[in-house]
């Protein structure tokens, strides 16, 4: 349980110091929603680290580390969106947050149990869904469905961030799982 | 991609991208261009910059000459509390503006729109380019504002209408 709780915690820490390294970014396109999603790295890394799981998605997690699975991944997920809102952001961005990660959770999470995507395509799909779980908050809030011209630009960068994000997941999962087996 | 074999046993498959992904990422790919093109194949140019605060009309300024409505300018709108007012200047107005809670300021001028300064968190709408063609807009979230391009008065726009 305490260690559970350590590595839990060890997650929430990751999600929340790579939050900050986004916000530190400059990254502006003149297009509103356009991010790195570094934060979701840490999902990812969770769901991936499935409890006692023989079967990744990718082939990878032949043993499964104590924490992971689709569970303790919503978990950070919804609370690194909370602790991170209220630390470098507002109640606004907290809400487009949720909306994102929760459909990218989905997402991801059906993208897992597909099998026939790697970490890259699942990420992927987390990145393109989270941009449009935030347009669609975006229309909902400003009440016009005008913002669907973002449409085009957001898909196409989810799918950059994604990509890029699911190649540095898949480069840190071994070192990872090395550090856990250990433990 | 990197080769690590000398890595342990867990990693020597996810350094392969599966033909899903790829069909994926090409996919999202196509989807883009297609919704762009779409896009760029009915922009028209606007007539007309709505600003809306919370989904509802304020003022509507005519973006070509000819109109009734006062048209290039500054556009000042201001928040207190939940009162909020625009206001129209030839010049560029002063922004020292202690008794309101919060301001945008709008430019119109050549056929385009922008938001030359406003003091909300995130400066997005400031660094938004600026806009011209009918559907197009620029959302300053923490402010509840909406600065929309209108198309034709007949109603030809493709993505037409205020959702409720």
């Amino acid at each position: 349980m305490t260690k559970r709780l350590t590595q839990l915690g060890f997650f929430l820490a990751l999600a929340l110091i790579l939050a900050y390294v986004e916000s530190l970014i400059p990254f502006s396109f003149g297009i509103p929603g356009i991010r790195l999603g570094l934060p979701n790295l840490a999902v990812i890394l969770l769901l991936y680290g499935s409890r006692g799981g023989t079967q990744g998605g990718g082939g990878s997690a032949a043993r499964g580390p104590g924490i992971g699975g689709a569970r303790d991944a919503f978990l950070i997920n919804i609370l690194r969106i909370v602790i991170s809102g209220f630390l470098f952001s507002n109640l606004y961005t907290i809400l487009y947050a949720l909306a994102g990660a929760v459909l990218s959770f989905a997402a991801m999470l059906a993208g897992r149990r597909l099998r026939c995507f790697s970490v890259v395509g699942v990420s992927v799909l987390g990145g393109v869904s989270h941009n449009i779980g935030q347009l669609v908050m975006a229309m909902l809030v400003t009440r016009t469905v005008y913002v669907g011209y973002y449409a085009p630009y957001l898909i196409a960068a989810g799918t950059v961030t994604g990509a890029v994000l699911g190649l540095g997941a898949v480069e840190l999962m071994p070192y990872l799982w090395r550090i856990k087996d250990r433990s | 991609m990197t080769n690590r074999t000398h890595m342990d046993d867990h990693s020597h498959k996810t350094f392969v991208l599966k033909k899903a992904d790829i069909v994926l990422i090409a996919a999202c790919f196509l989807a883009a261009a297609l919704l762009g093109v779409f896009f760029i194949f009915c922009r028209r140019e606007g007539v007309s910059v709505r600003i809306l605060y919370d989904g509802i009309a304020l003022r509507t300024i005519a973006l070509q000459s000819g109109q009734e409505d006062t048209a290039d300018g500054y556009y000042l709108i201001t928040y207190r509390d939940d009162v909020v007012a625009t206001d129209y200047y030839t010049d560029m107005p002063s922004l020292d503006l202690p008794e309101y809670t919060g301001y945008n300021l709008l430019l119109v001028s050549d056929g385009q729109a922008r938001i030359v300064s406003a003091d909300c968190r995130d400066q997005i709408c400031v660094r938004h380019k600026p806009i011209s063609a009918a559907g197009e807009s620029i959302v300053c979230l923490p402010h509840e504002l909406v600065i929309e391009i209108g198309g034709d008065p007949d109603g030809k726009e493709t993505l037409d209408g205020v959702t409720r």
